[in-house]
């Protein structure tokens, strides 16, 4: 679906962003990308939303390469900035001047979601406020019923309650047809939405595992003693939180995306060599 | 609502929306720029008024429509050099760069709206107003006054549209090209263009007859010789070549 093959891209010449970045994006999953600041989660996105020219190597959606611009990759492609403002004129303007662009668009699911983010109609959307605007554009992005989807901290500026109707909304929009991308700084956000955690870092892929891989290998607990087996571990009240690999196969636990993100940017090796060692086995 | 079929080649139906899109999103603006126009243009007809000057008479010498070929010059290329605001800031540009229609489409909405139907959309103001002044005045005297909507010589006219096409294509390659400022730094970039090409035929000058300035020499245009003839060809192939330097530019616009 999306392919992203020896991707290289400096904002600076000689200081390479990217360097040969290879990423393949399959249907029906949610992909989770998180980095440090300015690890170039914001820069990737919009490489895969055409915004952006790759200096080297490819970045394709669904059989083209998005710097073609082509009206009908971009009808299946959607993005959902982290920051962005919006033209002076009321929501319903702004469907009737943009819907028509997007062939799957559902009139019916963006009214319906209007309503579960209590959208103000009658204001004008540069009036509105940050999150107002944001459910809006994220309504929007549902209901377009693109096969690519592109959330760049979607939860940023929500308030509490509409981070809890955000997932709701984006499991019940959840088709087997859309690759979902969130890029995020806040995890425990939408740790329930993830289904791959991919880590950038220092214009690298240094982590790249389904959750289901994440489980099978890797076992999150809460000890007194730091174990000989800990790949990572933080300090907690009243003793330590630690990842380990998950020898004994134990039942499912529970997955602390925050520390596993920790993880991968403190001991990437060690994190990544519990997954070669399971899949040499 | 979902009329348009995402097609790779040009549709006309898309091409339509987008200048509906850039219509709706601009009236706003485009609006008030009017009203002060027509407003600037008004107090052109009443200034005589205020001297002393019967205004009827002001309007029947015709020479509201010099202002208002200023005007619509002028502004024209202010919302020429404005048409693509949401390309240069990164929190507007994906509406523009990501919307489903060709670097084609984009373009040739932006131009037609500043171009073909600016001008459209001028006459037909311009027309109203003249009609309505005409009305006032013929009430305000009470007797039956000449009606001629641009007093004019067409020629003029022709030569005040000609001139603006042109221009506006370079103020349209400086709307896609320029960050901030799109107006000022395309009238700087047109300038300086004007100083080079000047100060490189001094210096052919100063090569093939010795100096730069040594004796005088006149360039004489009659109405009726070639060059005015080639003068509206020549710069349809300017425009085009404008046109084609700024769609090469929108295709290959990038922003972070």
């Amino acid at each position: 679906m999306v392919t992203i093959k020896n991707l290289s891209f400096a904002f600076i010449k000689g200081e390479l962003l990217f360097n040969n970045l290879n990423m393949e994006l399959e249907a029906g999953r949610t992909y989770g990308l998180f980095g440090l600041n300015g690890a170039g989660k914001t820069t990737l996105l919009n490489h895969i939303s055409g915004m952006l020219f790759p200096s080297d190597g490819s970045c394709i959606v669904n059989g083209y390469a998005t710097r073609e611009r082509r009206p009908e990759t971009l009808s299946d492609l959607i993005i959902v900035p982290e920051q962005f403002e919006l033209p002076p004129v009321k929501l319903d303007i702004y469907l009737s001047l943009h819907a028509p662009f997007y062939p799957n668009f559902d009139e019916n699911q963006m009214r319906d979601l209007m309503d579960r983010f209590v959208l103000d109609r009658s204001k004008l959307l540069s009036k509105q406020s940050y999150g107002q605007r944001k459910k809006f554009l994220i309504s929007f992005a549902l209901a377009a019923n693109t096969r690519t989807l592109l959330l760049d901290e979607p939860t940023n500026g929500l308030d509490i309650p509409s981070k809890s109707q955000f997932r709701k909304v984006m499991a019940a929009t959840n088709n087997e047809d859309r690759c979902t991308v969130i890029s995020t700084h806040q995890v425990r956000d939408l740790e329930s939405m993830i289904d791959k955690v991919t880590v950038l870092h220092k214009g690298s892929i240094i982590f790249d595992q389904t959750i289901e891989s994440i489980t099978d290998n890797l076992s999150f607990q809460r000890t007194d003693e730091l174990t000989d087996n800990a790949i990572y571990w933080e300090e907690v009240l009243g003793g330590y939180q630690i990842i380990s690999e998950n020898i004994q196969n134990r039942e499912e636990q529970p997955i602390d995306l925050e520390m596993l993100f920790n993880a991968t940017i403190e001991s990437t090796e060690k994190l990544n060599r519990a997954f070669k060692s399971v899949e040499a086995e | 609502m979902n009329d348009l079929k995402p097609t790779n080649s040009f549709s006309f139906p898309r091409m339509v929306q987008v200048i509906k899109r850039t219509f709706a999103l601009n009236m706003r603006t485009w609006g008030t720029g009017t009203l002060v126009v027509l407003g600037a243009l008004l107090l052109f007809w009443f200034f005589p008024l205020l001297l002393g000057r019967e205004p009827w008479h002001q309007f029947i010498s015709g020479n509201l429509i010099q202002p208002a070929l200023f005007f619509y010059t002028v502004g024209g290329l202010f919302l020429t050099s404005a048409v693509f605001y949401e390309l240069h800031s990164p929190d507007t540009a994906f509406l523009t760069l990501t919307l489903p229609a060709t670097n084609f489409e984009k373009l040739a909405s932006a131009w037609l709206i500043t171009s073909v139907l600016y001008t459209v959309i001028s006459a037909a103001l311009y027309a109203a107003l003249v009609l309505i002044l005409h009305v006032f005045s013929m009430f305000y005297v009470g007797t039956e006054i000449p009606f001629s909507l641009y007093q004019l010589e067409s020629s003029e006219i022709g030569q005040t549209l000609i001139s603006y096409f042109g221009y506006q294509s370079v103020f349209l390659l400086g709307a896609i090209v320029f960050r901030k400022n799109n107006f000022l730094k395309t009238l700087l970039g047109i300038i300086a263009f004007m100083i080079v090409t000047f100060i490189i035929i001094g210096l052919l000058f100063l090569v093939f007859k010795g100096s730069m300035f040594e004796g005088s020499y006149t360039v004489q245009i009659s109405s009726n010789d070639l060059f005015t003839t080639l003068y509206p060809v020549f710069n349809a192939l300017i425009v085009i070549v404008i046109l084609t330097v700024s769609y090469i530019r929108l295709k290959n616009k990038q922003v972070a």
